[in-house]
């Protein structure tokens, strides 16, 4: 399996946004315009996190999932934000999401992400896990209240009946600072199984070459920094005979403004 | 629901999005906060390692500086030229929108720098198509002039194989904070096609009941990434590495090296934009429709921020410049080939009901708080000066000459060696 | 290969991502038709079967519409391009452990769930059995958790996840591919023309 550069797009208001420590936020731009500037750059995968809709029980936000697929991009696509039901995540599956990612939904009805993962299949769930280090210990983060909930038990996530494929972990206090991901949280899970995401404060290639060598880390996802500069993954991932497989390269240099 | 920051005068309808924190303080003043408590000579620092890596003996041009007739040119380039010691390749696209103020500006500005300047000039019948175009299905007459500006540095650089691209400030940060100055954001496509050009870039601004095709666009379109790749184009911003208050730096230009302004209707900044009779009339207008706000709030907000102006204070200059006609519009409706009809009825397709109200067929009216209107406005601020600034910014009796360089002129000839006879 | 096919339906049979496979295909230059019938996708000169989710909830819905007689009979009759997309992949073979249910029958083969619970996704490289229409070494994009067993010689490549299995198969002018290469980017775009255009 190759390992992914997953980018996200952290929507606020329906403006894609910078996303500081989950309390600082900086506008970027249209969503979906970044939407097709990760396609154009091919990324892994784009992920969208709405993070409004769970926060005001919203639902999903069909209308922004509408508009970056009116792109027809040709990346995968996750989305997150406001899920509340097989119903919903069915929903996105149709409109153009391939995979759903759920935090909240985990810890209020866990029977309800069971249903979730029979009906759309268990590849297409990801659990989202913020954390947090208080006193030198990790505890799991509540963003809707914004505090740490319970000490990180990984064991935990894999006792009760397998209900996602992936685990995102999420640097809370690092995210927006950059090369700052805390890699001591890979490590509380090495015992588990468990296929890991990271997030959080990842912005540089030797940073992303130590966490990805890991073998239970599949993708690392980056947020902020994918903004900062106009082709910032190049230089992030190791360039490697999978992109000749994806031809992931620009192409050719041009002969001039006719071929631009 | 419409937020407002208590501390500029910014709302939640910023065209390129604001996020209020839980003080009800926008980005963009969070952000401004910085330019208090960054250490700028360690920035300064910072950016003078990074122009080393590009600054050289060996070739003729170390780096592309664009410029216009008006913004921050002047301290942008005096700052690559006599502080940074750059050998620029200086380049400006001609909107075609030009005052004589400007002109002169650009005239000055070469004079001043002693560099090489190049400036593009597109075919003005198909600008008027493309300008056509933009302002009947986009309410904004400005497509040609921000995406010639923004790409003729890219395509340059790319074909002249010049790597850096030194800008003046980043109109994101400046305004809305949309990054601090330690994130060392970069010149992006996608922020051209996003905010500059509201979405529509060369490759789908032509639609398929258009008299233009793909390829009168070759201008306007951004190179390949291959070839940004391979060349490894960058472009950079000296407002993050540089305290940037345009309205000093503006002054300090005036001083130094003649920078004109002039007065403007809508707005009491005399510098910014002086270069331009469309820019700060009907584009200022339109974006009145559209935004609900005016140019004017986006320099009173500046000012508030760097305490020239108090927020009270900027309400009622707000209030009293939005009130203000527009001027040169039948210029503009000339050049374009359109009756003024026309062209009202074009931008009031664009008019945001959010923001106005047809009371009558054809008669708007601003839904702001109309008892604004009654009372005496302040507006006048006489703690800021607005030296070397003509009265109109469009004087038609303006004498030119064809520039040369390095005469004063009358020349003032030694008698004794004149020469009659070459023959 | 020049061709004057054009024309690519979608069979919506209530599973599976049609927005962007449609969305793919448009973008590709071919006219889209999203269909549940046997007359609303009579014209068209290749057809997608997409598929996403459940196997026994799929196949219940093409009973219901009759549209399991259709794809079998245009098995049958060779005259149209039909591309199963991942679980529209695994209903042409016999049967899948997911419900125990029976798939189409059109190849022969199980599908399987891979074990300890895992799932298949990201990239992964295609080894192609020979030369045939896909590049041997691409890289395609992958979101599944049953997988195909067959030894039916319709395989044309595999991929390795716990174990080798079959990702692109074909069979007369029916062909499957495990992956989703409407979100597999470049690559993907050339093989959905390939797979549209190929007689």
């Amino acid at each position: 399996m190759l390992k992914r550069l997953v980018g996200v797009i952290t929507v606020k208001n329906n403006w894609a946004v910078q996303s500081i420590g989950y309390k600082k936020y900086l506008p970027i731009g249209r969503p979906e315009i970044i939407a097709e500037n990760y396609d154009r750059w091919q990324l892994d995968e784009i992920l969208i996190i709405d993070i409004d809709r769970s926060k005001l029980n919203l639902g999903p936000n069909y209308e922004l999932l509408e508009k970056i697929t009116s792109k027809r991009l040709m990346t995968p696509l996750c989305y997150m934000g406001g899920i509340r039901s097989s119903h919903d995540a069915l929903k996105l599956i149709n409109r153009g999401a391939d995979r759903i990612a759920l935090d909240s939904l985990f810890r209020h009805n866990p029977d309800i992400v069971d249903t979730i993962a029979d009906t759309i299949g268990l590849q297409a769930v990801i659990k989202v896990q913020p954390l947090i280090v208080k006193e030198k210990e990790i505890f799991c983060y509540d963003y809707l209240k914004q505090t740490p909930f319970e000490k990180l038990d990984p064991m935990k996530f894999v006792k009760r009946n397998k209900n996602f494929s992936e685990l995102m972990i999420v640097d809370v206090e690092n995210e927006g600072v950059l090369g700052a991901f805390n890699e001591n949280l890979i490590s509380m899970f090495s015992k588990s199984n468990l296929q890991l995401i990271c997030f959080g404060g990842i912005s540089n290639s030797s940073q992303v070459k130590r966490i990805l060598s890991n073998p239970i880390v599949s993708a690392i996802a980056i947020g902020n920094s994918l903004s900062y500069r106009e082709i910032p993954h190049k230089s992030i991932l190791p360039q490697t005979e999978v992109d000749l497989a994806r031809q992931t390269s620009f192409g050719k240099i041009t002969r001039g403004a006719k071929d631009w | 629901m419409v937020t407002q920051c208590r501390r500029c005068l910014y709302t939640s309808d910023h065209a390129l999005g604001i996020v209020f924190n839980e003080h009800q303080i926008c980005s963009g003043c969070i952000i401004h906060e910085e330019k208090d408590t960054l250490d700028w000579s360690s920035r300064w620092q910072d950016l003078q390692k990074l122009v080393s890596e590009y600054r050289t003996a060996e070739t003729k041009y170390d780096c592309i500086v664009p410029i216009s007739g008006a913004k921050d040119s002047f301290y942008t380039l005096h700052l690559v030229v006599n502080v940074l010691k750059m050998k620029p390749l200086v380049l400006a696209y001609n909107k075609y929108f030009n005052t004589p103020v400007g002109i002169a500006n650009l005239a000055r500005l070469r004079i001043a720098f002693d560099v090489d300047f190049q400036q593009k000039n597109v075919d003005p019948i198909l600008v008027k198509e493309i300008t056509r175009k933009s302002l009947y299905a986009h309410g904004n007459p400005y497509w040609h002039c921000i995406a010639g500006e923004t790409v003729f540095p890219v395509q340059t650089a790319v074909m002249m194989k010049i790597p850096l691209i030194i800008w003046g400030p980043h109109q994101g940060v400046e305004q809305v904070g949309m990054f601090s100055h330690l994130h060392n954001a970069e010149m992006t496509r996608r922020y051209r096609k996003d905010h500059d050009l509201f979405g529509y870039d060369s490759d789908n601004f032509v639609g398929p009941f258009d008299n233009l095709k793909d390829e009168d666009m070759l201008n306007y379109r951004y190179p390949a990434f291959s070839d940004i790749q391979e060349i490894g184009v960058r472009g950079i911003y000296l407002s993050n590495y540089v305290r940037w208050d345009p309205y000093s730096q503006h002054l300090e230009m005036v001083g130094n090296f003649g920078f004109r302004g002039a007065l403007l209707s809508r707005t009491f900044d005399s510098y910014d934009h002086a270069d331009c009779y469309v820019y700060s009339n009907v584009h200022d207008v339109l974006k009145f429709y559209k935004h609900g706000y005016s140019k004017v709030t986006d320099q009173v907000c500046r000012e508030i921020r760097f305490g020239r102006i108090s927020r009270l204070k900027g309400l009622d200059i707000v209030a009293y410049y939005e009130a203000q006609q527009p001027k040169y519009m039948d210029l503009f409706c000339n050049w374009l080939g359109v009756d003024s009809q026309s062209l009202q009825f074009s931008m009031n397709r664009h008019r945001n009901g959010k923001f106005w109200d047809e009371i009558e067929p054809d008669i708007w009216v601003n839904k702001k708080d109309q008892a604004i209107k009654e009372r005496e406005l302040d507006y006048r601020i006489p703690e800021m000066k607005y030296p070397n600034c003509k009265s109109k910014s469009y004087e038609t009796n303006e004498k030119f000459i064809t520039i040369g360089k390095g005469v004063n002129w009358p020349l003032q000839l030694n008698k004794n060696t004149i020469n009659n006879d070459w023959l | 290969m020049k061709s004057k096919l054009k024309k690519v339906g979608i069979l919506d049979y209530g599973v599976g991502n049609i927005a962007s496979l449609g969305g793919a295909l448009k973008m590709l230059g071919f006219h889209v038709s999203i269909g549940k019938t046997e007359a609303s996708l009579s014209k068209v000169d290749a057809l997608f079967l997409p598929g996403v989710g459940c196997y026994p909830f799929a196949m219940e819905n093409l009973r219901q519409m009759k549209m399991d007689q259709f794809l079998k009979n245009r098995f049958k009759a060779k005259d149209l391009n039909v591309i199963g997309i991942c679980l529209g992949m695994q209903i042409l073979f016999d049967y899948s452990e997911e419900g125990n249910s029976p798939g189409l029958g059109i190849m022969a083969g199980q599908v399987k769930r891979f074990s300890a619970k895992e799932c298949h996704v990201g990239w992964n490289i295609v080894q192609a059995k020979s030369k045939t229409i896909i590049a041997d070494k691409s890289a395609y994009y992958f979101n599944h958790s049953y997988y195909i067993e067959t030894n039916e010689e319709c395989v044309l490549g595999t991929s390795n996840y716990q174990k080798d299995f079959p990702v692109i198969v074909k069979k007369n002018r029916f062909y499957g591919v495990q992956f989703h290469p409407e979100k597999s980017q470049n690559i993907g775009a050339e093989l959905i023309k390939r797979l549209v255009l190929e007689e």
